[in-house]
């Protein structure tokens, strides 16, 4: 057990984990956020990663980076309404190990982010349009999607692994 | 026509759609669909966002023609979503169209589909004009404009009636 029951209850006592439970809608709007978060997170990743990748050559690197506001903003989108998620049945989403993958992988893709920001973000934004980037880029873009998409697959797999717990 | 589609779901094919594993246990083929369902989504509505976001003049370095390259994706994601969707229904057709808000989202996926097509068409009219700097820039006219917020409220209601069908979808029928 990662968390011990006191911690639990902290969680499903966490605003605004009794809202949830006492609702029928405040669960299926989290969802429609959700949804929304990850179509603006994926989608400008979609761009920004596949022209790392060498695709859509015709945008330089910077114009693409441009569309990063969106990313930041469908990732917080998806962090509030995945705390919704969480506070309205904290114990069944803790022994959920398609939930924990997900975090890691969540992790992971922050580590990449951060080791893109470090490494090469500033090279990227002289890349011109036509211009090749290079195998580092190319291998931290291909990270980025398919951790992201990884997330996305756990997410809607997680009642595959869910033990009923309330 | 009813009868039919009882048959059918009765059949092996709608059964392992609904009830079967995708290659592996414990890997349901209903949730492997739900996940590429998901993957056609987040492309299409994703990439659509973007493009709407360029075209409404937030993203003026992005040149049209890159924009074209960028819808010719969102099309893949939409065919991605079409085919995991039609399977979806054939595990459970009839409750499907018992469903009214089935049919809500069915309408403004074509909305939102119509809307695509004419976003496509208006993106390949666009001509750069002269800025006051002396560069060039390729405005979009406001009748563009408009056909991308149309494109994004038919995916947004989409993804609500998507998000909702699940909740006041009625009990299978016997």
């Amino acid at each position: 057990m990662i968390m011990n029951p006191a911690q639990l209850e902290w969680f499903k006592q966490a605003w605004p984990g009794p809202l949830v439970r006492s609702t029928s809608w405040f669960f299926s709007f989290g969802e429609i956020l959700h949804f929304i978060g990850l179509c603006l997170l994926l989608g400008s990743l979609l761009v920004i990663d596949l022209r790392l990748m060498g695709f859509f050559k015709k945008l330089s690197v910077r114009s693409v980076l441009s569309f990063l506001p969106y990313t930041l903003f469908g990732f917080l989108l998806n962090a509030v309404s995945g705390w919704i998620f969480f506070t309205s049945n904290p114990a069944s989403y803790i022994e959920n190990p398609a939930f924990l993958l997900k975090m890691g992988l969540i992790a992971l893709a922050g580590v990449n982010a951060l080791a893109f920001t470090l490494l090469e973000h500033r090279r990227m934004l002289l890349i011109g349009p036509g211009e090749d980037t290079p195998a580092l880029s190319k291998a931290l873009a291909a990270s980025s999607l398919l951790l992201w998409f990884g997330v996305l697959l756990l997410g809607r797999w997680l009642p595959i692994f869910t033990v009923g717990t309330n | 026509m009813w009868n039919a589609m009882r048959t059918f779901e009765a059949g092996d094919f709608s059964s392992w759609l609904r009830e079967g594993n995708f290659i592996i246990e414990p890997f349901a083929t209903y949730y492997v669909l739900l996940g590429f369902h998901a993957i056609g989504m987040a492309v299409v509505v994703g990439i659509c966002f973007m493009l709407s976001s360029r075209i409404l003049g937030f993203q003026l370095v992005v040149s049209m023609a890159a924009a074209r390259h960028m819808l010719r994706l969102a099309w893949w994601g939409f065919w991605l979503n079409l085919a995991s969707g039609v399977l979806l229904i054939l595990a459970q057709p009839r409750r499907e169209f018992m469903t009214e808000l089935f049919w809500v989202k069915m309408a403004v996926i074509v909305w939102a589909v119509l809307a695509m097509r004419s976003m496509g068409r208006g993106l390949a009219a666009v001509r750069p004009v002269a800025d006051a700097r002396g560069g060039v820039v390729e405005l979009a006219p406001w009748s563009l404009r408009v056909t991308a917020l149309m494109v994004d409220l038919g995916w947004l209601l989409a993804i609500v009636s998507g998000r909702l069908v699940g909740y006041t979808q009625p009990p299978p029928p016997l």
